[in-house]
């Protein structure tokens, strides 16, 4: 049934636009598990990571944290988004983040009691992890202020009291750096020693040799896992069983990539964020699902096609600006 | 396929839980941890209810539908702990369970072991009305009232949640580490091997309970020991646990007969047992004289040795009592007496108190026959008739001569001593009739033996209540009800019975509360002089009071008609 199978389609490739179907190893990935395994184990409380939008900082870090624990063992983890929530006040902000853990009773009781009841929640599961600790990932976090990092350390301490410890995760745009600067010179050290000691910044792929091997990856994904396909079966299913993988498309897309970054005029080296990559990749295999057959034919245009559809060469335009904006003043 | 958010995280730290755990102290430990009120709990409890089918159990965990694995993924705690927070291991004993109701306190009180709650635990094996003992140390239980209200859709042990909360995470003083992050709490095993004993005396003894007996009594919790007794299943820990520890069992008697006789007579059951202890009480003649009926006749007697002047005193202030009455209510027919019984029962000699209450003792109405089983709904004044339907087949018991029909009149009233000083008695003629017409069955042969053997154990029990009553002044001088504390304390001295069959016969086991020796009634009083003056005086004092009483209800009577005279003339006027 053509129709079923089109809707199908769509349903994956919005999931996966949404970063909501699976997630894939990219050599950043793997630099990024090894930089956050590293703080979980080495007694941290919290660390930034920061980047440009879109590079896929948000599924990056689902993905390793969910790494992590077939590396270090089960520990409790709290994914807490921060844009347009309404988390002025410290009810709030607690009733936001036990609403993020599915507590039953995130409704009920005074700020007090919802923080105890975070810290019950924080407690209890962070002793039975293996690190000792529980680790909440605010996404966004560059709109966190600085009620909230006080909040943060009540509860901090509350765990180093009880004999465990709290990382926090601070996972957001470039601005983030700015608050860690604007926090040390306004004499609030004791957040920045706490929470933002570590830092890392985010980037996208950056070499052909990495797109491909994100390529490799995707290919060898299994989606869904009912069906027991491959990821492309669902779109070129008589070209994957001929043998076709996913990594012949690499120097087509990087090329394409580097085309438009250049063309952009936007300085450095070429970065592609995961975002992008992954839309130009669901992009080109919905272009190639009516002429598939045993021997695909890819040309260029259609791959070029589709990286120019993904948004990437708006999200450079936008960085052009910033940039000459940077360099005005 | 909607995409439902489950709220399903909550705080319980793992580990904790501890087997027969009460709903309520979970329940404590859950609002405390989550911070929330009692109100979120019952909500969660109420999604582990499943179709809520009816069951006989006051507590949340009996429930058959109750979903334990759920539980026990949300509390993360191991199922084995989790499944042993029912008492289904004991409450499936229906032979015991119907005969002796070990109910849980559960409506309105909550009993607590102090060395448990220190340790953060309470069970329902705590609530168990007639244990007084911790099952695991055996410290003396701790009752408290619980007043709070059942809550609709939810068994009554729910109710414990509240007092709990507030002994543990409101007086910090009882268990140290309630409010810190690490909890000490007894041990698993500990709780384990002591209930295992406690529920294998219950176990073992209904395993041996069979249906060849009768038992009877008032007092389930004696019962139910003269039971676990019976069948030697009497371990340390149930006699610890339990309050009514001096329980005296005698040797068995035995009454030889063949086995059909037997069979019969086990088969009339309590309630038929009853209606003969009734009947033969009402229609013993003088004549056959068991020993019962001499006690009983000889009572009287000497409880009024070395109070007969008392008993004078008392008459007297009645009669001028009942006399001012007639004379000043007469033209003020609508007051009413201070008949306030209360005053009546508080005369101003113990013995006489006494003579109020063999009084209503011996009210036919009123006999030696276990509560449970009377059903006066069926006499009226003139007559007394059974309805037999419950006691078997009575041709079977009259063919084999156990029983026989007795047909005439029974004289009433006869032992009731103080009934003329029964205010209104004295100056109405024909308040009962003297003598009524019956047509019952009544015992014969074998059966009035047991009978008159169970009537006298009763009456021995009757008399002992009577004298604990008189010596307890405490009582006397309170406002307590008299009548129902009496009716208490019989109640809690009631003796159990177990009608067995035998190899030869049938036997009788009888459990009393009391000793068997009759109380010396004389030795009670011991400054005659000094006792007599006292009475006199507060007799004086009870002939005022209800004067004053008198007056004051016959001056607002007359205020009263004042008034409405006035409105009557006022309203003619107008018109
Ligand atoms: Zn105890
Ligand atoms: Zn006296």
């Amino acid at each position: 049934m053509p129709y079923l199978q089109s809707v199908e389609r769509t349903k994956i490739s919005t999931r996966m636009m949404a970063g909501r179907a699976f997630l894939i190893k990219t050599p950043i990935c793997a630099n990024y598990l090894k930089v956050i395994s590293n703080w979980l184990t080495t007694g941290s409380h919290g660390g930034l990571v920061y980047g440009q939008p879109r590079l896929g900082k948000t599924s990056a870090t689902r993905w390793a944290l969910k790494m992590l624990v077939e590396l270090i063992g089960n520990f409790p983890l709290i994914e807490v988004p921060v844009r347009n929530q309404n988390i002025a006040s410290e009810k709030a902000f607690f009733q936001h983040i036990l609403h993020c853990v599915r507590h039953r009773h995130y409704m009920v009781g005074s700020a007090g009691d919802k923080r105890d009841a975070l810290n019950e929640w924080l407690v209890t599961r962070a002793k039975r992890a293996t690190i000792n600790a529980a680790v909440i990932f605010f996404d966004e976090a560059q709109f966190l202020k600085n009620e909230h990092y006080k909040w943060l350390l009540n509860i901090s301490n509350e765990l180093d009291i009880n004999g465990c410890r709290l990382f926090c995760l601070l996972v957001g745009q470039p601005e983030l750096e700015e608050v860690k600067t604007n926090f040390i010179e306004t004499g609030k050290e004791q957040i920045v020693g706490r929470f933002m000691a570590r830092e890392l910044e985010f980037t996208g792929i950056s070499a052909q040799e990495d797109l491909i091997s994100a390529l490799i990856e995707f290919h060898n994904t299994i989606y869904p896992i009912e069906n027991n396909i491959l990821f492309a079966e669902n779109f070129i299913p008589q070209a994957i069983n001929s043998g076709f993988k996913l990594n012949a498309l690499g120097p087509a897309m990087w090329s394409a990539f580097e085309t438009l970054w250049i063309a952009s005029g936007v300085s450095g080296s070429v970065v592609v964020p995961m975002h992008y990559f992954t839309a130009a990749l669901i992009g080109t295999l919905n272009t190639l699902v009516d002429s598939d057959g045993e021997f695909l034919d890819i040309q260029q245009s259609i791959v070029m096609d589709a990286v120019k559809a993904s948004g990437f060469r708006e999200s450079l335009k936008i960085r052009k600006i910033l940039e000459m904006n940077r360099s005005g003043k | 396929m909607a995409l439902l958010a489950e709220y399903d995280q909550t705080s319980w730290r793992p580990g904790t839980l501890r087997i027969y755990e009460s709903i309520g102290s979970i329940g404590a430990k859950y609002c405390y941890l989550n911070k929330v009120k009692p109100k979120e709990f019952y909500n969660l409890i109420s999604e582990f209810n499943g179709n809520g089918s009816y069951i006989d159990s006051d507590n949340t965990f009996d429930n058959p539908d109750f979903d334990f694995a759920k539980l026990a993924k949300l509390f993360e705690e191991p199922i084995s702990i989790v499944s042993k927070l029912s008492l289904n291991l004991i409450n499936d004993l229906p032979k015991l369970y119907k005969q002796t109701r070990y109910s849980l306190w559960g409506n309105n009180m909550f009993s607590y072991c102090p060395t448990c709650m220190a340790a953060g635990y309470h069970s329902e094996l705590h609530q168990i009305h007639w244990v007084d003992k911790c099952f695991i140390h055996g410290d003396n239980l701790v009752n408290v009232t619980n007043k709070e209200k059942s809550i609709k859709g939810f068994r009554n042990d729910i109710k414990l949640l509240k007092p709990i909360f507030d002994t543990w995470f409101l007086n910090s003083a009882i268990w140290e580490s309630a409010k810190t992050s690490r909890w000490s709490l007894i041990d698993n095993e500990l709780i384990n091997t002591q209930a295992k004993k406690f529920c294998s005396a219950l176990i073992y003894t209904e395993k041996k309970l069979q249906n060849d007996s009768i038992l009877f009594g008032k007092n389930n919790e004696s019962n139910l020991l003269l039971q676990v007794k019976a069948k030697n299943s009497l371990n340390r820990v149930f006699k610890t646990v339990h309050q009514n520890k001096a329980m005296s069992f005698e040797k068995p008697l035995k009454y030889p007969c063949s086995a059909e006789i037997a069979d019969l007579l086990v088969k009339i059951g309590p309630k038929g047992i009853g209606h003969f202890m009734h009947s033969r009480q009402i229609t013993c003649i003088e004549s056959e004289m068991p020993i019962w009926k001499t006690i009983l006749n000889d009572l009287p007697k000497s409880l009024l040795k070395k109070h007969s002047k008392c008993l004078k005193l008392y008459k007297n202030s009645f009669e001028s009592i009942e006399k001012t009455r007639i004379r000043w209510c007469y033209g003020h027919e609508y007051v009413h007496p201070p008949y306030d019984m209360s005053r009546f029962d508080r005369v101003p000699c113990p013995r006489i108190v006494t003579l109020n209450l063999l009084q209503m003792l011996l009210n036919v109405e009123d006999s030696l026959i276990p509560e449970s089983i009377t059903y006066y709904g069926k006499c009226n004044s003139k007559e007394i008739n059974y309805s037999f339907y419950d006691i078997g087949s009575l041709d079977n018991l009259i063919e084999a001569g156990i029983v026989t029909k007795w047909i005439g009149y029974i004289e009433i009233g006869t032992h009731q001593i103080l009934k003329q000083y029964t205010p209104g008695f004295m100056f109405e003629s024909e308040v009962e009739p003297d003598f009524r017409y019956i047509n019952i069955p009544i015992c014969q042969g074998i059966l009035t033996e047991i009978i008159d053997q169970l009537l006298l154990v009763h009456l021995q029990t009757w008399i002992c209540a009577l004298y604990e009553v008189e010596m307890n002044s405490n009582v006397i001088d309170s406002q307590i009800n008299l009548k129902n504390h009496f009716r208490a304390k019989i109640h809690e001295l009631s003796p159990s019975i177990i009608l067995k069959k035998t190899n030869d016969g049938v036997e009788l086991l009888i459990g009393t509360m009391t000793s068997k020796r009759l109380p010396k009634w004389c030795n009670s009083i011991r400054d005659e002089k000094g006792h007599y003056d006292t009475v006199k005086k507060r007799s004086n004092e009870l002939e005022v009071t209800f004067d004053e009483l008198l007056a004051y209800r016959m001056r607002m009577n007359d205020l009263f008609q004042l008034r409405a005279n006035l409105i009557r003339s006022f309203v003619r006027k107008r018109s």
